[in-house]
C-alpha cells in the first residue's frame, strides 16, 4: 500500500509519499517566504497553486512510482489558514477522485505527533508541539490527545518570527535567532517570564524583548536572553506535566523542535523525572508532506476514510477534537 | 529525622518534626537546565508567593497548611504536615452526589481567594488534598497572584477547567458544573463576568494562526 499526503496548512507546500510500514518514499516541498513581513494568507494559497503540480510530479519521480499506483490520497484538512488549506483540499480530492482512490483527511498537528513518535518509537509519551502556530503539550489518554498546557496569547514558533521581524531577519527567524543567542558575549538581561500553571504567555516577552532592541542591546544578547527565558518557561511546564501525568517518554515535534538549546533543556527535564527523551529529526521538524501520508496510512488502516461532503477545510480544528482510534 | 514524601516537578516534599508537630519541608530544587541568576529569581519569588499566599487563603477562609518557617536562601519553607489525599486520585471513586459536593466546595474555596484578591495560579487536583473532616487543603502556592483583576479570576477558573478536562475526561463537566454552581454561590453577581472570561481565554488558546502586523 503506498499512501500520498499533501500538506498546505501555511508556508509550505508539501507532498509526501509512504509506504504500508509507514517507510517514506518521497518527501518534497516549496516554501512560500514574504518578501516582507509576515505570511500573507491569499499569497501563501497562491504560491501554493503555482508549485502544487511541479511539486507531484517531483514526489512522485523520487518515490519512483506512478499516479495509479497511490492507494490514497490524504490532506491536512486543518487547522491553517483558510485559503493555503483550500489549496490542498481541492487538490487532493481532484486526485483522489480521477484516481478512484480514498481521500484521506488529517489532522495537521495529530500528523505532527504521531510522525514523531513512528521515528523516536516512542510508546506512550509526552508530547511537547512546538511551531509557528502551534505550542501545547499533550499525551494521548482514551483515544485523545488531551491538552495540558498551551499557550495563552501567541505559538513559540509565532513569537519567535515577529522577533526576528522587528531585528530584519530573514523569514524562517527561529535558526538565526539560535546562532545569534550561541555569539552573545555578555550576560542574561531580565525579560517577562509567564507561566500559568502549565499554560503560557508569550507576548510581554516578545514586546519587552523588542524594547531592549529598541534600547541598543546587542541582538545577539537580546536573541540570547529571549530564548534562555522562552525555553525556560517552556521547560517549567513540561516538568510539571511529566510530573503530572507521570509519563516516562518525552518527545518534541514541531519546527521550533529543531533548535538544539531548546533539546538540551528538554533532556534535562527527562533527566530529572526519569523519562526518555526523543526528538523528531530536525529534517522532519517542520512542516512536511509525508507526516500527511503517514497519518493517512494510519486513518486507512483503522478503517477511516473521508467522504468528498465532509472534506471541507477545518481551519480552526482543534488537536484535542480528533478521535485517535489507534489510540490506547 | 527526614523522610522523603515526595519529589513534584519544581520541590521535593520532606516529612519532619518541628517542635513537636509534624511538619512538611518544601525545599524547591535548584534547575540545572536554566541559567543560575533566573533560577535564583524564580525560586525565591516563588518561595515568597507561596509563604504569603498560604496565610493569605487562610484568611480568606479557604484551608491551607499553617506556615512554620521560610527560608529565603535555600529557597525554604516548612508548614503544617496535612493527613490527607490528593482529590486526583478521590475522583474516579466517587459517588456522583459525593463529586458534586466535593467540586462545590471548591468552586466556593476558589471564589473564597478571588473575593480576597488573590489567584492560586495553578489549580489542578494535584494541588487539592481532602483532609480530616472533609476539610478541601489548597496547596502549591508558588505561582500565586495578588490581583482584582477579572481576567486573572478567569484564568484561575480555566486552569481548573483544563485540569479537569484533560486529567478527568469522564467526568469533567460534572465536576466543572459543580465548581461553577459554588462559585457563583459565593462570588455572587460578578461570577457571570468571570465566566464569560473563562470563554473568552479559551477562545483565545484556540489554534492561534500566525498574526500579520
Amino acid at each position: 500500500m503506498v499512501i500520498l499526503g499533501i500538506e498546505s496548512t501555511a508556508h509550505t507546500f508539501g507532498i509526501g509519499i509512504v509506504d504500508t510500514t509507514g517507510q517514506i518514499l518521497a518527501d518534497v516541498k516549496a516554501v512560500y517566504s514574504p518578501q516582507e513581513g509576515g505570511i500573507h494568507p491569499r499569497e501563501a494559497a497562491e504560491h501554493h497553486q503555482a508549485y502544487a503540480l511541479r511539486v507531484l510530479s517531483k514526489a512522485l519521480a523520487q518515490a519512483n512510482i506512478s499516479n495509479d499506483q497511490v492507494n490514497g490520497i490524504a490532506f491536512s484538512q486543518g487547522p491553517g489558514l483558510p485559503p493555503a488549506l483550500r489549496v490542498g483540499a481541492v487538490f487532493a480530492r481532484s486526485l483522489a477522485t480521477s484516481l478512484g482512490v480514498p481521500l484521506l483527511g488529517v489532522n495537521h498537528c495529530v500528523a505532527h505527533i504521531e510522525q514523531a513518535r513512528f521515528f523516536t518509537k516512542a510508546n506512550h509519551p509526552l508530547v511537547i508541539y512546538l511551531s509557528g502556530g502551534n505550542t501545547q503539550i499533550t499525551t494521548l489518554i482514551a483515544q485523545r490527545y488531551r491538552i495540558f498546557g498551551e499557550t495563552l496569547d501567541i505559538a513559540l514558533g509565532n513569537m519567535l518570527d515577529m522577533f526576528a521581524r522587528e531585528a530584519n531577519l530573514k523569514h524562517p527567524g527561529g535558526p538565526k535567532i539560535e546562532q545569534l543567542a550561541l555569539q552573545a558575549k555578555n550576560g542574561y538581561h531580565e525579560l517577562p517570564y509567564t507561566v500559568k500553571g502549565m499554560d503560557l504567555a508569550f507576548s510581554g516577552l516578545l514586546t519587552a524583548s523588542k524594547q531592549l532592541l529598541s534600547q541598543g542591546v546587542s541582538l545577539e544578547e537580546v536573541s540570547y536572553s529571549l530564548q534562555e527565558t522562552a525555553f525556560s518557561m517552556i521547560a517549567e511546564v513540561t516538568e510539571r506535566a511529566l510530573a503530572h501525568t507521570q509519563r516516562k517518554e518525552l518527545i518534541v515535534t514541531g519546527g521550533v523542535a529543531a533548535n538544539s538549546r531548546l533539546k538540551e533543556m528538554l533532556q534535562i527535564v527527562a533527566e530529572e523525572q526519569s523519562a526518555q527523551f526523543a526528538s523528531v529529526p530536525r529534517k522532519y521538524a517542520g512542516d512536511n508532506g509525508s507526516m500527511i501520508a503517514y497519518n493517512g496510512l494510519l486513518l486507512l488502516q483503522a478503517g477511516k476514510r473521508t467522504a468528498i461532503s465532509e472534506s471541507r477545510a477545518q481551519p480552526r480544528w482543534r488537536l484535542d477534537q480528533v478521535d485517535i482510534p489507534w489510540g490506547a | 529525622m527526614s523522610q522523603l514524601l515526595a519529589k513534584g516537578a519544581e520541590a521535593s516534599l520532606y516529612l519532619e518534626n518541628f517542635y513537636g508537630y509534624p511538619s512538611v519541608r518544601k525545599y524547591r530544587r535548584p534547575k540545572p537546565y536554566r541559567l543560575p541568576q533566573l533560577d535564583a529569581k524564580l525560586r525565591t519569588d516563588r518561595t515568597i508567593r507561596e509563604a504569603r499566599s498560604l496565610a493569605a487563603a487562610r484568611q480568606s477562609g479557604v484551608a491551607t497548611p499553617i506556615l512554620y518557617q521560610v527560608d529565603l536562601e535555600n529557597a525554604t519553607i516548612v508548614m503544617e504536615y496535612i493527613a490527607g489525599q490528593r482529590v486526583k486520585e478521590q475522583v474516579p471513586s466517587l459517588k456522583k452526589t459525593q463529586r458534586r459536593r466535593l467540586f462545590n466546595g471548591i468552586g466556593k474555596a476558589v471564589a473564597r481567594l478571588h473575593l480576597n484578591e488573590m489567584t492560586h495560579g495553578d489549580l489542578t487536583t494535584s494541588n487539592l488534598l481532602l483532609g480530616p473532616s472533609h476539610l478541601i487543603y489548597f496547596v502549591d502556592f508558588g505561582l500565586a497572584m495578588v490581583t482584582n483583576n477579572i481576567e486573572d479570576f478567569g484564568t484561575d477558573l480555566h486552569l481548573l477547567r483544563r485540569a479537569l478536562l484533560s486529567t478527568h475526561h469522564t467526568h469533567w463537566e460534572d465536576c466543572y458544573n459543580a465548581v461553577q454552581e459554588g462559585y457563583s454561590a459565593t462570588f455572587g453577581d460578578r461570577s457571570d463576568e468571570v465566566f464569560r472570561k473563562v470563554e473568552a481565554i479559551e477562545s483565545r488558546g484556540r489554534y492561534i494562526t500566525e498574526r500579520i502586523r
